[in-house]
């Protein structure tokens, strides 16, 4: 690699570092600001590294890949002793910045330096995406633009039939390959964009470059996590493929709005379609300049089809689409740079100059992310975290409404049932609390079967619900939760209607309303209620050393006083024999 | 600058006059179809064209814009209207005298197209034409113009689809950009044009242009499409970019002069923002706005093509780029109705046309001398399949429409026929956040709405302002002189029946208008706009379904 080459390289990353500056500076200051996703996908994660099995015990819509991805953070937040949202959102930057340094890699070596040069716009667009991003920081979408861009390059690389070494293409290759596989309209979009290179190729035989190690590493890893799926224990393969994923769609119809909703004026949804449709009209009017224009407007047509194809109006969903709309303006600025430097002699000062703009653009977008952070950390209101296992403080308004409202009813070591529409309300204040779900479904699924019944009525839906209503008062039964967050509309209704109210909510009592949940703390009981059997155990277990009263009172959230009776009767009992 | 117009030597007048013909066939197919719908089936012309209608003709009857009336449809159409309206009005007396020679009976079909329902849906059929054929001789002037000659039949074809939104804005919009684009392709090729082409054609696109700021955005996009795509931008200095631009420059100079521009302007700029920014709960269900994935998926289809095939027409570009701002304005309107995406149609049609011309001419007719002989046949072939395709779609449409009357069992309580039977020749008054659904009733039942609005929706936005007291200037005269308007209608039982609309209620409590409704009208029943899953012919916004009648109250003493 030449000095020139080695230099944009250098430049190229320092910028990117640049840019993610104010981002990394943001989240370290924000430990705890997360989101619903990323939120239950890291509880789950938890739960798997305890050793709970996806679907048997821990129920969820969407295919396994995204929980076990996540166990390595929570591993990794445990041996750190940092939040788990923190170290999750500081790897997704890692992996940011990651996927700049294999693109720039790409561009320097196998590109001239004007080509280089003129490719290093897009990947500085790609990092002031990722530190751009907020509610959607860390989704499924976020990750998978994120390994793909190197993945984008190197396919490039390849319409310009330029060869790269089989081990930086693998790599790449697995790379993009994992983030395809956490969603199948993820596999659409690389593969229309590889219909792109194919369609535009001057090469005849483009189809030849498919035999490649990327595609290799792609085709390995794809097939790796069929036969996964494959060989899942039975139990899980029944529930997932028999019961979860035929559930899947009907189940999400709950979730659908009206057409105008999914282009709403709402600025979270208003602003990336705005950005889309300019990037399409700088895709198609600057078509000619290179393929990497044409490629990223058919990303954007494809991401924007998944968004309307997938009728729900989750704005991370237009992540693809929006992320090609910047690589789209980055790749013009240096289609354009490169044709007023193609007829030049002396490239050296129009390279110079091309760095110091770009490394003042870097430094602006950085700069601003870090004054800005700065400005509200100095009027943000800090909360100590102590009490929930966390040595980090965090500013107030990153913590979800429930979030205070759990740590302050349940204690450490107990567990919170969520019956709500969704995910959210629940996740990310469970998260956040560090306390742990109860029973099974870590979100309820009773609106979604629930609105399945009243639509498509049948038996089958029907027993569904009951089976669902069944689980979680078995989970509670079994593992009685110190603290239910109740949404009151529609979930109060439909448990009122099924008769599974009572059942639920005996010996609990309502404490508080918070953003249109109810809050049910335990009532703490006498022990009455408590049979024969788990009587002798916990007795024998203080008895034998290995548990405390104390710790079996928590537990069964009974009277501590009510136990030492216990044991004192037993007590008595074994002297008098 | 285009060259000098000189004869075109590769151009025969044989087989431009075998084109001519070929393309007219072609374009009467799906026209014919049309005006068949436009004059049969009068209450499911557009609604919204139907409440400008009555505009103008308050206006002709001496009533003022924006004192009486409020309408912010641009002043060049709503003169237009006017004009036409006193047009079928002569033709109406000259009728009537003929009829008192030759009987009533002979002269009635005659007198029933004049009817102003009719007659300005008619007029502005009679622009298509007219559209249709510029477009074809523009295209006809040399070799090179000749790729854009489907867009003839594009524009036919479109304005068959969007038959329930004929002579809409974005429909008025097509009609006139379509010729607009064939001629600046050619100014743009260099290719010369008659003077007097440009100058209509030049003018017909400013009009067009002036009826909302976002279309100028769209003929600017498209004028860069072009621009990018020749790398100069010569052509910009030429006869015809003087004749658009010289419209919006006068509408400009005349709104400042006059003072309707504070009332267009500024109070329109407030109630554009505040429609863009508000959020309505009514919209959140599924089906409370019309699902148009049809129009999306095939405009996502359209840039893909355009996006990965070679095409050589020069026009599908900027028609993707059309489609692009079509879907934009879509977004910026925040409404979600069919009206706000016939600019989308038009360029989905086109761009598919222009395709399938591409395709046959490279892969079918590449190379073979005889090829133009069965290029008119398959066109007219193809014309007939996608006319009665798209005419089965419209049958289906009303028909679906009609099942869910059916179904209902009370089709004689449906709204249009309410307002026809009920109110026939009356005064009336209409109470809804959405106005369409009453028209073009109102205009069959010869009704005069007596409110000022057409609508509650200028003052449905403008009441956020009110309850955060940040209503001041223009907006707050506004509001106040036609809520006081209304509120003196209302008491003055100026009209002797009244339509409420029932998702209206809430906002006619803020108003303050229920307790005047309830002192000086009574109920007398319930009437229902029904739709099909809100589909066309029958779209609404929110739950505009139940409306009740009030009638007013006879004096007691």
């Amino acid at each position: 690699m030449s000095a020139n080459r080695r230099m944009i390289l250098f430049c190229g990353l320092a910028f990117c570092l640049l840019i993610l500056s104010g981002p990394i500076y943001f989240y370290c200051n924000h430990p705890l600001l997360s989101q619903a996703d990323q939120a239950i996908y890291l509880d789950i994660a938890r739960l798997i590294g305890n050793g709970a099995v996806p679907y048997q015990d821990v129920f969820d819509w969407n295919p396994p890949l995204i929980m076990y991805l996540c166990v390595p953070v929570v591993w990794l937040a445990r041996a750190l002793s940092a939040p788990e949202i923190l170290v999750f959102n500081l790897t997704v930057m890692l992996l940011a910045l990651l996927s700049c340094y294999f693109s720039l890699r790409l561009i320097s070596r196998h590109l001239s330096g004007t080509e280089a040069l003129c490719l290093t716009p897009l990947v500085l667009a790609a990092a002031q995406y990722t530190a751009t991003r907020s509610v959607d920081f860390g989704e499924r979408e976020h990750l998978f633009v994120i390994a793909y861009l190197p993945f984008f390059i190197l396919r490039y690389l390849r319409y310009r039939n330029r060869s790269v070494v089989a081990a930086e293409a693998f790599i790449v290759g697995l790379f993009a390959a994992i983030a395809a596989m956490l969603k199948p309209q993820f596999v659409l979009i690389m593969a229309f964009v590889e219909l792109t290179f194919l369609l535009k190729s001057p090469n005849k035989n483009y189809w030849q470059k498919l035999y490649t190690f990327e595609i290799a590493a792609l085709l390995e890893v794809a097939a790796l996590y069929v036969v996964a799926l494959m060989v899942l224990p039975a139990t899980v393969r029944n529930i997932y493929f028999g019961q979860v994923l035929p559930m899947y769609a009907p189940a999400y119809e709950y979730s659908q709005r009206a057409f105008i909703h999914l282009l709403r004026n709402d600025v979270l949804v208003v602003q990336p379609v705005m950005v889309i449709l300019a990037g399409l009209i700088l895709a198609l009017l600057a078509s000619r300049l290179s393929v990497l224009v044409t490629a990223s407007g058919v990303i954007s047509v494809v991401g924007l089809f998944n968004y309307l194809y997938g009728n729900q109006a989750w704005i991370y969903r237009l992540i693809p689409a929006e992320f090609a709309a910047y690589i789209c303006a980055g790749t013009v600025i240096g289609a354009l740079l490169r044709r007023y430097m193609v007829p030049l002699k002396d490239k050296k000062l129009v390279t110079a100059l091309s760095l110091i703009a770009m490394g003042t653009f870097a430094l602006y977008c950085g700069s601003q992310k870090l004054i800005a952070t700065a400005t509200d950390l100095a009027h943000a209101r800090m909360v100590d975290m102590t009490l929930t296992g966390c040595q980090w403080s965090s500013p107030e308004g990153d913590l979800d409404p429930l979030c205070q409202s759990i740590i302050a009813n349940c204690s450490r070591s107990g567990s919170v049932l969520l019956l709500g529409t969704g995910i959210g309300p629940g996740y990310p204040a469970l998260l956040q609390s560090g306390r742990r779900p109860c029973g099974r479904y870590l979100f309820s699924i009773i609106t979604q079967v629930d609105y399945c019944l009243a639509r498509y009525g049948g038996p089958l839906w029907r027993e569904r619900l009951t089976e669902v209503l069944e689980q979680t008062c078995a989970d509670a039964r079994e593992n009685p939760p110190e603290l239910i967050v109740l949404q009151k509309n529609p979930i109060k209704a439909i448990l009122d209607r099924e008769q599974v109210s009572a059942r639920l909510l005996s010996g609990y009592k309502e404490v508080e309303e918070v953003a249109g949940n109810t809050i049910y703390v335990k009532e703490k009981s006498s022990g009455g209620l408590i049979d024969k059997v788990e009587k002798r155990k916990v007795v024998l277990s203080i008895l034998s050393g290995q548990s405390s009263a104390d710790k079996q009172a928590e537990r069964l959230n009974i009277d501590v006083n009510e136990i030492r009776r216990w044991v004192r009767e037993t007590e008595a009992a074994l002297d008098a024999l | 600058m285009p060259r000098r117009c000189a004869p075109d030597k590769s151009r025969g007048p044989l087989k431009n006059r075998a084109l001519y013909l070929w393309t007219a066939l072609t374009c009467f197919v799906p026209l014919s179809f049309l005006l068949n719908q436009l004059v049969s089936d009068r209450p499911l012309n557009s609604a919204a064209l139907a409440v400008r209608i009555a505009t103008a003709r308050l206006l002709n009857g001496g009533s003022q814009l924006f004192v009486d009336i409020c309408d912010w449809t641009c002043v060049p159409l709503l003169g237009l209207l006017k004009l036409d309206l006193q047009l079928s009005e002569l033709l109406r007396g000259c009728a009537s005298t003929l009829g008192a020679m030759v009987g009533e009976a002979t002269i009635a079909p005659i007198l029933s197209l004049l009817l102003p329902d009719i007659f300005v849906p008619l007029s502005i059929f009679v622009c298509l034409l007219l559209s249709i054929w510029v477009t074809a001789r523009l295209a006809l002037l040399s070799e090179e113009s000749k790729p854009a000659l489907p867009l003839c039949f594009a524009l036919a074809l479109t304005s068959l689809i969007v038959r329930f939104n004929f002579g809409d804005l974005q429909h008025i919009l097509i009609l006139t950009m379509t010729p607009w684009l064939v001629l600046r392709c050619r100014t743009w090729q260099g290719l010369p044009s008659p003077l007097y082409l440009r100058l209509i054609v030049g003018l017909a696109a400013g009009f067009g242009a002036c009826l909302d700021p976002l279309y100028l955005v769209v003929f600017f996009v498209a004028e860069l499409a072009f621009a990018l795509s020749r790398g100069s931008v010569k052509a910009l200095k030429s006869i015809d970019s003087l004749s658009f631009i010289s419209v919006p420059l006068l509408y400009i100079i005349y709104l400042l002069i006059s003072l309707q521009w504070q009332f267009l302007v500024e109070l329109g700029l407030v109630l554009r923002m505040q429609q863009f920014g508000f959020t309505d709960p009514s919209i959140f269900s599924p089906l409370s706005t019309p699902a148009r994935f049809d129009v999306f998926y095939v405009a996502l289809f359209n840039l893909l093509m355009l996006l990965l095939l070679p095409l050589s027409n020069k026009l599908v570009r900027p028609l993707g780029c059309l489609l692009l701002l079509g879907l934009l304005i879509f977004v910026l309107q925040n409404d979600g109705r069919s009206f706000d995406l016939v600019l989308v149609i038009f360029a989905n049609t086109a761009m598919l046309l222009l395709a399938c011309v591409d395709w046959f001419k490279s892969r079918v007719i590449a190379g073979k001398s005889s090829g133009l002989d069965f290029v008119g046949p398959m066109s007219l072939l193809l014309s007939l399949i996608l006319t009665v395709l798209v005419s089965q779609l419209l049958a289906s449409d009303c028909e679906r429409l009609g099942q869910v009357r059916r179904l209902a069992g009370q089709a004689q309580n449906e709204l249009g026929e309410t307002i026809v039977l009920r109110a026939k020749g009356k005064d009336l008054a209409l109470l809804s956040d959405c106005g369409e659904p009453f028209y073009p009733a109102v205009l069959i039942g010869d009704c005069r709405p007596v409110l000022s609005l057409h609508d509650l929706q200028p003052l449905k936005l403008l009441q956020p302002l009110k309850e955060q007291n940040a209503l001041s200037g223009i907006a707050g005269q506004f509001y106040q002189d036609s809520l006081n308007r209304i509120k003196a209608r209302l008491e003055e039982k100026s009209a002797s029946v009244l339509l409420v609309s029932h998702a209206s209620q809430e906002l006619l409590d803020k108003l303050g208008l229920s307790p005047i409704i309830a002192r000086n009208y009574v109920k007398d029943g319930t009437t229902f706009y029904y739709s099909s899953d809100n589909r066309l012919p029958h779209e609404y916004r929110g739950y505009n379904w139940e409306y009740a009648i009030y009638l007013a109250r006879t004096d007691e003493r």
